[in-house]
């Protein structure tokens, strides 16, 4: 007999993603299990249980995958799944296991991480800028390939606001344990 | 190019405690055990700050791979301290006893007064 199953859709930004762990937590303690994270949340019914929720971002693995999900293992942390990246750990909310992040400067390099992602985007549109403008600005080329022109733009004003905005979030931890 | 040993001190808590728990070969789990154990430090190391802190310490040429230990079907690697990370350790080993030891004689000279 299969488990009961739900399914929730949501999309969540790389800042919030504390506030995604918390609501993972709020889940399982209705007895819902996440199976499968992203965008497309699968949980599965099972004890209601206290536990902590924690996501990791990773776009390299210098030493290997293999050492990477065994350190977690080793701390305690249960592996649930990964998204384009974004590794799912948990761990009984009563066990001994540290935080997956114990200094700020770890704690900011997954967010770089994902810095690191968006300015290659961004890289890769602004090379197509100039001749876009070129291509635009011909009499003869027609009005739907104009409009793509304007997509363009649009999509690399959407990214450049994203890295700002996890530019102000790597910038907050820094200052955050500063003051502590 | 390439770093003097006393260009890395003071190193951060963390990265003082994965070197000196590399003295001699060891694992990633054995080091998260080692902070674990030096209780009154208040240092905790977690798995995403010691896969990070590894890469970086193989890349600043203080600690290097080492093979791998195998326990039961569990294969995990082995890292140890370069004789540069052994340098760096023993720097700041004796730059924070030298605190340690001014500290402790301020706090005696006070008792003295007191």
């Amino acid at each position: 007999m299969n488990a009961e199953r739900l399914v929730k859709y949501r999309f969540i930004w790389a800042w919030a993603d504390e506030k995604e762990e918390r609501w993972l937590e709020e889940m399982a303690a209705q007895g819902w299990h996440l199976v499968k994270g992203g965008i497309r949340f699968v949980f599965e019914r099972g004890e209601p249980r206290r536990m902590r929720y924690r996501l990791d971002y990773r776009a390299s693995y210098p030493q290997g995958k293999d050492e990477y999900f065994s350190l977690y293992r080793d701390a305690g942390w249960e592996y649930v799944g990964n998204y384009f990246g974004w590794h799912y750990f948990r761990s009984p909310a009563e066990s001994a296991a540290p935080e997956i992040f114990t200094d700020v400067e770890s704690r900011a390099a997954k967010y770089t991480a994902v810095l690191m992602l968006l300015g290659g985007a961004l890289a890769a549109n602004l090379c197509f800028v100039p001749n876009a403008i070129a291509l635009a600005s011909r009499p003869d080329v027609a009005t739907p390939l104009k409009s793509l022109f304007v997509f363009q733009l649009v999509l690399i004003a959407v990214l450049v606001l994203i890295a700002i905005r996890l530019l102000v979030h790597i910038r907050r931890i820094r200052q955050q344990s500063a003051i502590r | 190019m390439s770093k003097t040993p006393q260009q890395f001190l003071p190193l951060p808590d963390s990265t003082y405690l994965i070197l000196a728990a590399l003295i001699e070969p060891c694992h990633g789990y054995g080091i998260m055990q080692q902070a674990a154990s030096v209780n009154a430090s208040g240092i905790k190391l977690g798995p995403g700050t010691l896969y990070t802190a590894l890469g970086k310490l193989i890349e600043q040429g203080l600690i290097q791979p080492q093979g791998e230990s195998a326990d039961g079907n569990e294969r995990r690697k082995l890292y140890r301290l370069t004789p540069l990370g052994r340098e760096v350790v023993e720097l700041e080993c004796h730059r924070l006893a030298a605190l340690v030891e001014w500290g402790r004689g301020k706090l005696q000279s006070k008792e003295v007064t007191l």
